[in-house]
């Protein structure tokens, strides 16, 4: 059981954090990996459009109304392509989280859900220097670099939350 | 688990066949379901697409080919199922789908209650209604003389079949 990478987009679809971890044989070789690299590379925007043509595909397929007690649409829990499994989450407002893992790793949505209610809201919502909008400017243009989570405590403080995971390596 | 829907999908992406066999899902118009069908197509080309950004596994095309190769060489049957690097199954809290992709680009897709908590089970469960598909398919679609392919199937038999083996 693996964890390969954690993704959070925001409500424009932006990537705006992005961590890879790389798996070694030895021993304390975990946490090394990338932070922030591939924000805006085709794999990113891949994973988000799948995401969102499902997110769609399962609201669409069962009516709200018809299951009376979940008020709220069809919500899609995680997908499978291939070896890998993408476990998703998305907030109230629109926070998209994702965290892709090997097929042996049925459910992640209480990390997914810590991710967001203690580290996520702890560092960043709670943080007076973060923006609100990770969007830079009004002028954004479409393949421009748009902002992203760089602040060190949410780093450290995801990362070794997700490695302290059994399931991590 | 319990089998909600049943779709067939030609190599194109276009919707052949359309099953609602057990109640639990919206009724959608036909030309939603055209849709529908067609996103999952494009999803899963996608999905391929990504998972050989991620670890440079060989391509479709290729793994096709060696499929096809295998199976001239042994004269065995392989595993039936082609969907290596594509999407395989959805889960969401009301339903999960899973895809099926033969060696001729056939795709069966089938929307199943969930079953939360034993993924690994109902993806057998699943694998064991796509051979019983592939089988009645092969057998009253395939066999139908007056059947042309990549046409919607509209067999009374196969209908039959499908339903004996869902309830």
């Amino acid at each position: 059981m693996t964890i390969y990478s954690f993704y959070i987009f925001d409500r424009h679809c932006n990537c705006i954090y992005n961590r890879e971890f790389t798996h070694l044989d030895h021993a304390n070789a975990s946490g090394v990996g990338q932070v922030n690299k591939n924000n805006d590379s085709n794999a990113s925007k891949l994973l988000f459009g799948i995401l969102y043509s499902l997110k769609t595909i399962s609201a669409k397929l069962i009516d709200s109304e018809s299951e009376a007690e979940t008020a709220v649409a069809n919500a899609l829990k995680s997908f499978t392509i291939g070896p890998y499994r993408a476990h998703y989450l998305e907030s109230l407002t629109r926070l998209k989280f994702v965290l892709v893992s090997d097929d042996n790793i049925d459910n992640l949505q209480a990390i997914l859900w810590e991710l967001y209610s203690v580290y996520y809201i702890r560092n960043v919502v709670h943080n007076g220097l973060s923006p609100i909008e990770f969007k830079q400017s009004d002028d954004f243009k479409e393949n421009e670099t748009v902002g992203k989570i760089s602040n060190s405590g949410f780093i450290t403080e995801t990362d070794q939350f997700l490695q302290s995971l059994r399931f991590f390596n | 688990m319990k089998v909600y829907s049943i779709y067939i999908l030609n190599k194109a992406g276009g919707l052949i066949y359309q099953n609602d066999v057990n109640p639990g899902l919206t009724k959608l118009t036909a030309n939603d379901y055209l849709v529908l069908a067609g996103t999952l197509h494009g999803v899963h080309a996608i999905a391929s697409k990504l998972s050989i950004n991620i670890d440079g596994m060989e391509s479709h095309q290729e793994s096709t080919a060696n499929a096809n190769s295998a199976l001239l060489v042994s004269g065995r049957s392989q595993d039936a199922n082609n969907n290596k690097s594509g999407l395989q199954s959805i889960e969401t809290d009301l339903f999960n789908l899973y895809v099926f992709q033969t060696l001729t680009g056939i795709k069966f897709i089938i929307i199943t209650s969930p079953n939360p908590g034993e993924l690994k089970k109902s993806y057998d469960s699943a694998n064991e209604v796509f051979k019983q598909l592939y089988i009645v398919y092969s057998d009253y679609v395939m066999k139908d003389p007056f059947y042309s392919l990549d046409m919607p199937i509209k067999s009374f038999l196969f209908d039959t079949k499908v339903k004996e083996f869902v309830t």
